[in-house]
């Protein structure tokens, strides 16, 4: 059960959406290391001593999303992101007044807006995959 | 409150990274193209803020989750600054791995 003392509470939208706020941030702390390490780090030194131009290029994330570990990551953080990102909005455009009586309308636009980003994240990485 | 701040500030970033890697839509010299513009000196300090905010937010969601668990409920207070000193020290060596990059 949650602790209800805690500094979050169950927030507004009851047991479930809280489990599953933090289900994926927990998850989303693996995830995020992998992308940002690959992102900023990988590399690096190869940068440093002028082997390669720059961090990240077209070709640098071609040839790592031709790996199926790399596309299950990627696939998973942009629907884990997604969800953890706007479930957060959702908690704090719904503690602002006015917009808590309009709570299904929120919720709504906000599912409509993840489904339409997640459909063209995966357009992005489908494109690097299949080019 | 800072939990919320650095969330919606990686809302925002979120968006704005997913536009820019969408780039590779038009193809890999656009693609290149914004991507060697984004590792110019500037945008290496923002990176290095976005990369506290990842930080402090993912270590005091930890907090958030382990409280709720019912775990260091009486030291919250002492955990809230554990967060900011794990940020505030990780911080410090990257930025000082990063110097190379900033000042190339």
């Amino acid at each position: 059960m949650p602790n209800l003392n805690s500094t979050q509470g169950l927030g507004n939208g009851g047991f479930w959406p809280w489990f599953l706020q933090r289900v994926s941030g927990f998850a989303l702390i693996f995830l995020v290391g992998v992308h940002m390490w690959m992102g900023h780090f990988s590399g690096l030194q190869e940068v440093l001593d002028g082997r390669r131009e720059e961090l990240v290029l077209y070709e640098v994330v071609k040839l790592r999303l031709a790996q199926t570990a790399f596309i299950v990551v990627d696939f998973a953080l942009l629907a884990l992101v997604l969800y953890h990102a706007l479930g957060g909005l959702r908690s704090v455009i719904l503690e602002w007044g006015p917009a808590a009586s309009q709570s299904r309308s929120v919720t709504l636009g906000l599912i409509l807006l993840g489904i339409v980003t997640f459909a063209y994240g995966s357009w992005v990485l489908l494109h690097f995959i299949l080019a | 409150m800072l939990q919320r701040i650095t969330g919606l500030g990686l809302v925002f970033y979120l968006f704005v990274h997913i536009m820019v890697i969408s780039t590779a839509l038009a193809g890999a010299e656009t693609f290149d193209d914004v991507l060697t513009v984004l590792q110019l000196p500037v945008f290496v300090v923002l990176d290095l803020f976005l990369a506290a905010a990842v930080l402090y937010h993912g270590l005091n969601g930890l907090r958030v989750i382990l409280i709720d668990l019912g775990v260091g409920v009486t030291r919250q207070a002492e955990l809230f600054w554990a967060c900011l000193v794990v940020t505030a020290t990780t911080m410090a060596f990257v930025t000082y791995f990063s110097f190379p990059l900033i000042t190339r």
